[in-house]
């Protein structure tokens, strides 16, 4: 454990990257504060093993600190650490060449509420167990599951996601309405077996 | 869960492992927005490039060579340029993409702006004659470029179906001589009813005459066109000038009526 008696815990993110600058160990309490949110969004995009994704979180939390000088003041340090999980759990998807498996069984209440939004339970005739929804989740677009599990279990507002994704405020709307769209569509169609 | 945010920090310190100087950041970023700018400028001069070929195109003489207006057309288009346009618009695009906080704009609004901005250098481009001089320079340099691009000027190299091109030497009042594009020099004879360009003709300017080969170094013209930068001067004039604004005419041809 760290030697540091002060207490970090009423310091702001960006208090802490200029702390981190000057001394290192200040970091982990930057860490501290994101280790498990980050290790859930990792394995709720892409539902890795636990050592994977602690080799993930690991890496993302190393490649922040090589990049804090990059950081900009104007974002949010979560949506900028965010991104780079983002960026990293994408690089690797691509190499281990395997399409993303599943959301993880934790969050079948935060899953349950996807299915609730007004938008996407229009027209669907029963309510969707948390297994079910789960399969439906699993038969999306990487890109549509990933903005359903930011906006829906990791409330983030849209202009975090746009920053997270890097994608202008507008792509980002237009990715949650045909997210949802497609998670209707699927719930709907005939013959899917759930 | 192990203490991953320990394991990083042991990581950091066992590894002596620093922040990445911001210099490096900065710098990476000027970078991308110089090659930007940069990449918008030269979409813009092969758009000045392509204006002025376009403009100094001949698009109506295509039946005095026996073609057909689609042939003409597609031997006349500046593919050269125009692939290097689209290829300047992608890099722009791409240098873009990667400057800091660029997903923060609509990505088709970029496209928009570096086609507005890379037109309006194309213009002033066009208008100091750098498109002139760039043709000419690829012209006279690059093989290729000659053979895929010449054809505008080609074209007026045919005397016996009544097209010659050349620069214009030694004028006098109702003659001139012309050295076409293979170096030979012809006598110019213009006749009676003669359409002559807008501006007055002079020696050393480029020019394309439509009329017929009279013997082996003398040619008819029926009509005089000036050729670059002076023609699309002269076409913006003309656009320029009020309907009922006289527009003066070639003082040489008066003298003689």
């Amino acid at each position: 454990m760290i030697n540091i008696a002060e207490d970090y815990s009423s310091k702001t993110d960006e208090e802490l990257v200029e702390l981190t600058l000057q001394n290192p160990e200040i970091y982990y309490y930057l860490m501290k504060r994101y280790e498990d949110k980050i290790a859930r969004y990792i394995f709720r995009i892409s539902g890795v093993s636990k050592e994977d994704g602690e080799d993930l979180v690991q890496d993302v939390f190393l490649s922040a600190y090589k990049n804090l000088n990059d950081f900009d003041q104007g974002l949010k340090f979560s949506s900028w650490l965010y991104r780079i999980a983002h960026n990293k759990t994408i690089s690797f998807w691509r190499k281990i060449k395997i399409r993303p498996p599943m959301i993880g069984s934790e969050d079948d209440e935060l899953l349950k509420m996807i299915a609730s939004d007004e938008n996407i339970a229009k027209d669907l005739d029963h309510k969707y167990t948390a297994a079910e929804i789960k399969k439906i989740l699993d038969r999306l677009d990487e890109k549509y599951r990933e903005v359903l599990v930011l906006k829906f279990i990791e409330s983030k507002d849209y202009q975090e996601m746009s920053d997270i994704l890097e994608k202008p405020l507008g792509t980002v709307g237009t990715l949650i309405s045909r997210a949802k769209e497609k998670f209707r569509e699927l719930s709907l169609k005939k013959g899917l077996k759930l | 869960m192990t203490d991953i945010s320990e394991k990083v920090l042991e990581k950091i310190k066992g590894e002596h492992l620093v922040p990445e100087p911001r210099w490096k950041f900065l710098l990476k970023d000027y970078v991308f927005w110089g090659a930007f700018v940069f990449s918008v400028l030269l979409d813009g001069v092969a758009f000045g490039v392509t204006l002025y070929i376009l403009f100094d195109s001949d698009w109506d003489i295509y039946r005095n060579i026996n073609r057909n207006f689609s042939a003409h057309l597609l031997l006349i288009l500046p593919y050269f340029w125009l692939i290097f346009m689209a290829l300047f618009l992608a890099l722009a695009h791409y240098n873009y993409k990667h400057t800091k906080g660029s997903y923060r704009h609509n990505p088709y609004l970029v496209w928009l702006l570096s086609i507005v901005f890379g037109f309006f250098i194309g213009v002033g481009s066009l208008y100091l004659e750098m498109g002139e001089k760039l043709d000419k320079i690829f012209s006279n340099q690059v093989p290729f470029y000659h053979k895929t691009m010449d054809y505008r000027n080609i074209v007026w190299n045919h005397p016996r179906e009544g097209l010659i091109g050349g620069v214009i030497l030694n004028l006098k009042n109702k003659s001139f001589s012309l050295r076409d594009l293979s170096g030979k020099i012809w006598n110019v004879h213009i006749i009676h009813g003669c359409h002559m360009p807008r501006v007055p003709l002079k020696d050393g300017i480029a020019a394309r005459v439509i009329g017929e080969r009279e013997d082996e170094n003398d040619f008819l013209a029926k009509e005089i066109r000036i050729a670059g930068t002076n023609r699309i001067r002269m076409h913006i004039k003309t656009f320029m000038l009020k309907k009922d604004e006289e527009i003066p005419d070639n003082d040489f041809l008066k003298e003689e009526e």
